[in-house]
C-alpha cells in the first residue's frame, strides 16, 4: 500500500516552488542549499511515472493511527508568513491549520518569529518548544551543531515506530535521506521534498520569440548564436541595450553555468563529477565565460547598468522594446512581463533558451537548478514534552491524506477530485474575497510555499500558468544539472574557523573580480597571473580540499 | 548699498529655498502618484512620474486597509508610542537636568556611566535573555521600556537645559524651590524648542521602530506598524527571484500596494511636525523671565 | 591604615553629599535605574567576541579563542581596504553633510515670509521619511546610463554610462543622496537652537549699528555654537559606523573597490554562518576607536570651547 502511495507521490510531483528567492540563493553557493539528485534518483522517477497507475487506493497508514488519542497539545515555533497573514493570524488558524489539527488530533500552538533573528533567539533562550520549522541551516553551525548542542532532538529512536511514512519516503531515495541526516548519522527532521528533478529548475535565459520571427533567426543555442542575435536586434530592432540583467541574475548565468557548458565547464561555481568536487571560478575554462560576456560588454550588447540594475529596470527594459533577452525565473521574470505587456501589445512574445552549448543539440552540463530538500524542515527539540505525537504529528505529511491535505486543501471545499485529478475549486481560482490565488492558496494548502511533505506538481499545473511558461520550465529542466549538483554539505567543526576565514575573503574576490572581467575594468589577459595565481594565494586549494572532506563525508553516510 | 545687497541675497535665497522644495517634494510627491498608478504600467515604467498612471485606483489602498494586520499594527504602534513618548521625554528631562546641577559627589560618575553605554552595549542575545529574565517578552513593554532613553537625545537635552543661564535656578533654589520645581517651572518651560525637538526624534524613532518587535514578540496581533510593512516589503524581494509561474501575480500584489503602504505608514507621523513648529518660532526672551 | 581611612573619610563625604544633594539624586535614580538594568546588565555580552560563541550553550558554555576573532578580522585580505573606504565615507559626510543642516537652518532663519518659511521647512524634512529602499531606488534611477544626472554630467563631458558601476562616483553618490535625504530633518535642531538665542541680543546688536551679516556672525553663530559642537563632538563619535543598510542598496561587486565598508563586510560574513562572535568583535573594535576618538576630542573641545558631551 505505501508503495502505492510513494510512486504516486514520485510521479506526480512536478512542479516548481514559490516562496525561496533563487536570485538571493544563488548569491553564494555556500548559502544555498545545495541539493543532488543523481541517476538513481532520475531513474526511480521516471519508472515511478512509468508504472504508475491511476487507481487512488483507498489506504489508512498501518502504523500510525490519526487522530492521536489524548488530546495532546504541541508547541510549534515557525517564521511568519506575510502571505498568510494577510487573512489569518497564523498558519494554525487558516482553515488548512485547523484542518491538519482536526485530522492530526494535535492541538498546535503557534510561537510566530518575525525572522531569523528571532528565531535564534528564541533558540538562544533556552526554552524550547516542542517543534521548529526552520532550516538547521540556519542555525549557527548548522544541524550537526544543533544536535550537538542539544536543540535538536534526532529522529533515529522514533521514526520506525511513530514516523513510518516519512521513512519511507526518505528511505526512497538516498539523496533525500543522506540530506536528511547528519554525518554520525542523526536523522534531523521532517523536510520539505520537491520530489522531482523537474520542481528545481525554472530559470533560465529569455527572449523575444516575436522578434525572432519577424527576423527569421532561429533560437541561439550557442554563444556566437546569441551574438548574432543580440547584434539582430540592436540593429534591426532599435534595441538599445539588446541583452539587460541585473547584478544577482548575473551571477545566476555564471553560478549555474548558463554559458559555461558552451566552453567544456560545467559551471562556474561548486560542482562535482563523481565524487570529485571542483570550484568553477578556480578554473582555466571560467575565462571563456568571462571573454564571451566580455565581448557583449564591449560591443554595447550587455547592459552597462547590469551591475546596478534592479528587477524593475529589467522588467521595464524587457516591456519597452530596449532590450531583447535577459535571464530570470518562470515567475518573477516572465510571468511579469508578459503580464505588463499583454494589454498593449498582444504579439509580444517570449521564449525560454539555453543553456547555452557548444554545438547545436548537445545537452548542457548544468543551468539553473535548486535543491530537492531545500533546507525547510520541521523537526523536533530535545526539550518536547510530548516526543510519540511530536513524531507521529510530524509524519502526518508524508500520509496519504496528509500528502493531500497539504498540497490541495480540504476536499470538496478547496478542491475537488475530477477523473482522479485534484481540482482547485473556485475558491481558490476565483476567490469570492478577492484574494490573489496565492493568497487563497495560502488558507488552504501549503504546496504554494515549504512544509513537512512532499509537493506536488499538481498543485503547479492548475497555478495559471502560460504555455511560454511551461514550455521554459520543461526546457530548461533538460540538463545533466543533477549529476554534476553538489549536495548540502557541512564543514566538519574543527575546520569551520578555518574554512570561514579563508572563504570570506575569496568569495569577495571572485564576485568583485567577476564583474571586473566582464566590464574590462580588469584586463582578462592577465587572467592567469592576477586572478588564478591570487586565489592560490588566498588559499582556494585549501578550500576546495575542506569541501572535498565535507563531501566525501556525505557520500560515506 | 548694503541694503541693496541683503536684498540680492534675499532673492537668491529664496530662490534656492525654492529648489529645496522642488527636490525634497518630488519624491514625496512620486510616491503618491504611484500609490494611485496602475501596478502594471508602473513596473514597467521608466523614469519620472507627472501624474499617476493609468487607471488611476485607489484598489491599493482598499486593500492595505483590508489587510487585518495592518490595522492591529497601527493600534499597536499607537499604544508604544504614546505611553513610549511620556516615558521617553520624563527619564530624558531627569537626566539631562541633573546632569546640569553644580554639586553632586556622583555626578562625574552617573555622566561617565551614560556615555559609556553609548559606545558599549551587550549586543543583541544578552538584550534578549534580559527581557525574557523580566517576562517582558510578548508584551508591548518589551518595546517601550528598553528604550525609554536615548542618550544622544540625553546630551542634546541637557545641553538646551546648560544653555540657561545658572542664576536661573540658584536664585529659585534660594527661594527655596526644589529640584523637580525649578525642572518644571524653568528648565522645561524654557526649552520648550528642544522639547519639541525631543517630542519629534523621539517620536519618529518609536514609529518608524520594528527591530526590537521583531525580536522580543511572537505574537502577531502585537506586531507594531512598520514590522507588519516590513514583512510585506520583503515579501515583494523574494517574489521577484521565485521560479513558480503564478508568482507574478503575488509580486505584482505587492508592487502595487507598495506605495500605498508607504503613505499609509508614513502619512501620521509626518503630520506631527506641523503641530511641533509653533514651538520654532523666534521671540524666546530669556530677560524676560529673568525679570 | 592610613588607606581606610581615606575610605571612611570618603564614605562620610559621599553620605553627606547624598543628604544634600538628595532632591537631586532623587530625581537621577529612575534614570540610573533603566541605565542599570537595561544597558549594564546585558553587557557582559560582550564577552562573546572573544569566544566561539553558540546560543544554547550560552556564555557560560562557550568555548574561548581569546583574540582569534580579531587576528582574522586584522588578518583578513580586504581589512585595509574596508577600514579605508569606512573612513572614507565617514569623513566625507562629516565633512560635506554635517555643515548643511547649519547653512540651511541661517538661509532658512533669513526668510522673512513665516508661511513660506514654514512651507519649506515641512517640505524639507520629508525625505528623511522615505524608506531607504526607496531613497536607493530612485538614486539608481538618476543615475543609469539614460537617468537625467548622468545626462547632466553628459554635458560636461562624463561618459554617459551607469555612474554606480563606476568606483570613483560611489563616495559623492553616497555623500550627495545624503545631503538631500538628511538635511532638512538636521536642520531641526539648529533651527530650536536659532529660537532660543535672546532677542534683545538683536536688539543690542541693531543698535550698535550691526548689519544681517554681522548680526549673523556675532550674535547668531555664537547662539547656536553651542549646540553645533555638541552636534559634531556626536558625529565625531560614530566615526567608524557606517550602516550597511544603503551601502548595500546601492552597491555592486564591480565597485568594492570604494564601495565595501566595514558594516557590509561583516554582514556579508555573517550571511555564510550564523557569526555572533566574529561580528561582536567587529563591532568592539569599531566602539573602541569610537570611544577614543569622542573622549580625546571632548577633551579638546572642554579645553578651547568649554563645551563638552560631559
Amino acid at each position: 500500500m505505501k508503495h502505492k502511495l510513494l510512486k504516486k507521490i514520485l510521479s506526480s510531483v512536478l512542479a516548481a516552488t514559490l516562496v525561496f528567492s533563487m536570485a538571493a540563493c544563488g548569491n553564494d553557493s555556500e548559502n544555498t542549499v545545495t541539493s543532488s539528485s543523481t541517476k538513481e534518483e532520475t531513474k526511480a522517477i521516471e519508472s515511478a511515472s512509468t508504472t504508475e497507475s491511476s487507481t487512488v487506493q483507498e489506504s489508512t497508514v498501518a502504523e500510525v493511527t490519526y487522530p492521536i488519542e489524548g488530546n495532546v497539545t504541541l508547541t510549534i515555533a515557525m517564521l511568519d508568513n506575510a502571505t498568510v497573514n494577510a487573512n489569518a493570524k497564523h498558519l494554525f488558524e487558516t482553515p488548512l491549520g485547523k484542518a491538519w489539527q482536526e485530522a492530526t488530533g494535535v492541538t498546535i500552538e503557534v510561537i510566530q518569529c518575525a525572522n531569523n533573528d528571532a528565531m535564534n533567539l528564541l533558540i538562544a533562550g533556552g526554552e524550547l518548544p516542542d517543534l521548529i520549522f526552520f532550516p538547521p541551516s540556519k542555525y549557527s553551525g548548522g544541524a550537526e551543531k544543533a544536535i550537538k548542542d542539544g536543540v535538536i532532538e534526532p529522529l533515529n529512536d522514533y521514526i520506525d515506530e511513530f514516523a513510518p511514512d516519512l521513512k519511507e519516503v526518505l528511505e526512497s531515495n538516498e539523496i533525500w535521506y543522506k540530506t536528511n541526516v547528519t554525518s554520525s548519522g542523526d536523522i534531523i527532521g521532517a523536510p520539505f521534498i520537491r520530489g522531482d528533478a523537474y520542481l528545481c529548475s525554472g530559470a533560465g535565459l529569455i527572449i523575444r520569440q516575436d522578434w525572432l520571427d519577424e527576423l527569421n533567426m532561429e533560437v541561439p543555442q550557442t554563444p556566437d548564436e546569441l551574438y548574432d542575435v543580440l547584434v539582430a536586434f540592436k540593429e534591426k530592432k532599435g534595441a538599445t541595450l539588446p541583452f539587460t540583467t541585473t547584478n544577482s541574475w548575473m551571477r545566476n548565468i555564471v553560478n549555474y553555468g548558463m554559458i559555461s557548458s558552451a566552453y567544456g565547464q560545467v559551471k562556474s561555481d561548486w560542482y562535482q563529477i563523481d565524487g570529485e568536487i571542483h570550484y568553477g571560478r578556480a578554473e582555466a575554462e571560467y575565462k571563456d565565460t568571462l571573454a564571451f560576456l566580455n565581448k557583449l560588454y564591449d560591443e554595447g550588447l550587455l547592459d552597462p547598468n547590469f551591475a546596478s540594475n534592479d528587477n524593475n529596470t529589467v522588467y521595464s527594459n524587457m516591456a519597452n522594446g530596449i532590450s531583447g533577452v535577459t535571464v530570470g525565473a518562470t515567475g518573477g521574470y516572465m510571468g511579469t512581463i508578459l503580464n505588463a505587456v499583454e494589454k498593449d501589445n498582444p504579439t509580444y512574445d517570449l521564449t525560454g533558451f539555453g543553456p547555452l552549448v557548444a554545438k547545436e543539440g548537445d545537452v548542457a552540463y548544468s543551468g539553473y537548478y535548486s535543491n530537492a530538500l531545500t533546507g525547510d524542515t520541521l523537526f523536533m527539540t530535545t526539550q518536547c514534552k510530548n516526543k510519540e505525537a511530536a513524531v507521529k504529528f510530524m509524519n502526518y505529511g508524508y500520509t496519504e491524506e496528509g500528502y493531500m491535505l497539504l498540497n490541495f486543501g480540504i476536499e470538496g471545499e478547496s478542491y475537488t477530485m475530477v477523473d482522479g485529478y485534484p481540482t482547485y475549486t473556485e475558491l481558490i481560482n476565483n476567490n469570492p474575497n478577492g484574494w490573489s490565488m496565492q493568497q487563497a492558496l495560502a488558507q488552504y494548502t501549503m504546496s504554494w510555499n515549504a512544509g513537512p511533505f512532499v509537493q506536488d506538481k499538481r498543485y503547479m499545473e492548475q497555478y495559471a500558468a502560460r504555455p511560454q511558461q511551461k514550455a521554459a520550465q520543461a526546457l530548461w529542466a533538460e540538463t545533466d544539472a543533477a549529476k554534476y549538483m553538489v549536495p548540502t554539505l557541512s564543514i566538519a567543526e574543527e575546520d569551520q574557523a578555518e574554512y570561514s576565514k579563508l572563504w570570506a575573503d575569496i568569495n569577495t574576490f571572485v564576485s568583485e573580480m567577476m564583474i571586473q572581467y566582464i566590464t574590462g575594468t580588469a584586463d582578462l589577459a592577465k587572467f592567469e597571473t592576477e586572478y588564478l595565481d591570487q586565489l592560490e594565494a588566498m588559499g582556494i586549494d585549501r578550500v576546495i580540499e575542506l569541501r572535498q572532506e565535507a563531501l566525501d563525508a556525505f557520500n560515506a553516510r | 548699498m548694503k541694503l541693496n545687497g541683503y536684498k540680492v541675497f534675499s532673492f537668491f535665497n529664496i530662490l534656492l529655498m525654492l529648489i529645496v522644495v522642488l527636490v525634497t517634494a518630488y519624491p514625496i510627491y512620486y510616491v503618491v502618484i504611484a500609490s494611485f498608478s496602475d501596478p502594471t504600467s508602473l513596473s514597467i515604467h521608466t523614469g519620472l512620474l507627472a501624474a499617476p498612471l493609468k487607471p488611476f485606483t485607489t484598489s491599493a489602498y482598499e486593500l492595505v486597509f483590508q489587510n487585518q494586520q495592518i490595522l492591529k499594527g497601527f493600534a499597536n504602534t499607537m499604544y508604544v508610542m504614546v505611553i513610549g513618548l511620556a516615558l521617553n521625554l520624563i527619564l530624558t528631562a531627569l537626566g539631562a537636568y541633573f546632569l546640569t546641577i553644580n554639586g553632586p559627589m556622583l555626578k562625574n560618575v552617573i555622566t561617565f556611566m551614560i556615555i559609556f553605554t553609548m559606545y558599549f552595549s551587550g549586543g543583541m542575545i544578552p538584550s534578549y535573555l534580559n527581557i525574557k529574565d523580566m517576562e517582558l517578552l510578548n508584551s508591548l513593554w518589551s518595546l517601550i521600556l528598553p528604550s525609554a532613553i536615548t542618550t544622544t537625545n540625553l546630551i542634546i537635552m541637557k545641553s538646551a537645559f546648560q544653555a540657561i543661564p545658572e542664576s536661573l535656578s540658584e536664585s529659585a533654589r534660594l527661594d527655596g524651590a526644589s529640584y523637580l520645581q525649578i525642572l518644571i517651572k524653568i528648565m522645561i518651560p524654557l526649552s520648550k524648542a528642544t522639547m519639541a525637538v525631543m517630542v519629534l526624534y523621539y517620536g519618529v524613532s518609536r514609529w518608524n521602530s520594528w527591530f526590537a518587535a521583531s525580536i522580543y514578540l511572537n505574537n502577531s496581533d502585537l506586531f507594531p506598524l512598520q514590522l507588519v510593512m516590513r514583512n510585506i516589503l520583503n515579501m515583494a524581494n523574494q517574489m521577484a527571484g521565485s521560479t513558480g509561474t503564478g508568482a507574478d501575480e503575488m509580486a505584482q500584489l505587492v508592487e502595487l500596494i507598495k506605495y500605498a503602504l508607504i503613505v499609509v505608514t508614513t502619512a501620521p507621523i509626518l503630520a506631527l511636525y506641523p503641530f511641533l513648529q509653533k514651538y520654532f518660532v523666534k521671540g524666546v526672551m530669556i530677560g524676560a523671565v529673568k525679570g | 591604615m592610613h588607606k581606610n581611612k581615606k575610605k571612611e573619610f570618603f564614605l562620610i563625604r559621599l553620605g553627606k553629599d547624598l543628604r544634600k544633594y538628595a532632591g537631586a539624586y532623587v530625581l537621577v535614580i529612575p534614570v540610573v535605574l533603566f541605565y542599570l538594568i537595561f544597558c549594564y546588565k546585558p553587557m557582559y555580552g560582550v564577552i562573546i567576541a572573544f569566544q566561539d560563541f553558540s546560543p544554547i550553550r550560552g556564555i557560560a558554555g562557550s568555548e574561548w579563542v581569546g583574540l582569534q576573532h580579531f587576528k582574522d578580522f586584522f588578518e583578513s585580505y580586504y581589512f585595509t581596504r574596508i577600514l579605508k573606504n569606512t573612513l572614507i565615507i565617514s569623513l566625507s559626510t562629516l565633512i560635506f553633510s554635517f555643515p548643511m543642516p547649519i547653512i540651511f537652518a541661517l538661509l532658512l532663519n533669513e526668510i522673512r515670509n513665516e508661511k513660506f518659511k514654514r512651507l519649506v521647512q515641512t517640505i524639507s524634512y520629508m525625505p528623511h521619511f522615505i524608506s531607504m529602499v526607496v531613497v536607493c531606488n530612485m538614486i539608481k534611477m538618476f543615475t543609469s546610463n539614460t537617468g537625467f544626472i548622468t545626462s547632466l554630467l553628459g554635458i560636461f563631458g562624463v561618459p554617459e554610462a551607469s555612474l554606480l558601476t563606476k568606483p570613483e562616483y560611489f563616495v559623492p553618490i553616497y555623500v550627495i543622496s545624503g545631503i538631500w535625504q538628511q538635511t532638512g530633518w538636521g536642520a531641526i535642531i539648529y533651527l530650536s537652537a536659532l529660537s532660543g538665542i535672546d532677542q534683545q541680543l538683536y536688539e543690542a546688536a541693531k543698535i550698535d549699528g550691526a548689519n544681517r551679516w554681522k548680526q549673523t556672525l556675532h550674535v547668531t553663530l555664537p547662539g547656536i555654537s553651542q549646540t553645533i559642537i555638541i552636534m559634531l563632538l556626536l558625529r565625531l563619535g560614530n566615526i567608524m559606523d557606517v550602516g550597511y543598510e544603503k551601502v548595500m542598496l546601492l552597491y555592486n561587486e564591480g565597485i568594492f573597490k570604494t564601495a565595501d565598508v566595514i558594516s557590509t563586510f561583516v554582514y556579508r560574513k555573517g550571511l555564510t554562518d550564523m557569526e555572533f562572535s566574529y561580528s561582536t568583535a567587529v563591532n568592539l573594535f569599531n566602539s573602541v576607536i569610537n570611544f577614543i576618538i569622542i573622549v580625546v576630542f571632548n577633551k579638546l573641545s572642554k579645553k578651547f570651547t568649554e563645551t563638552g558631551l560631559w
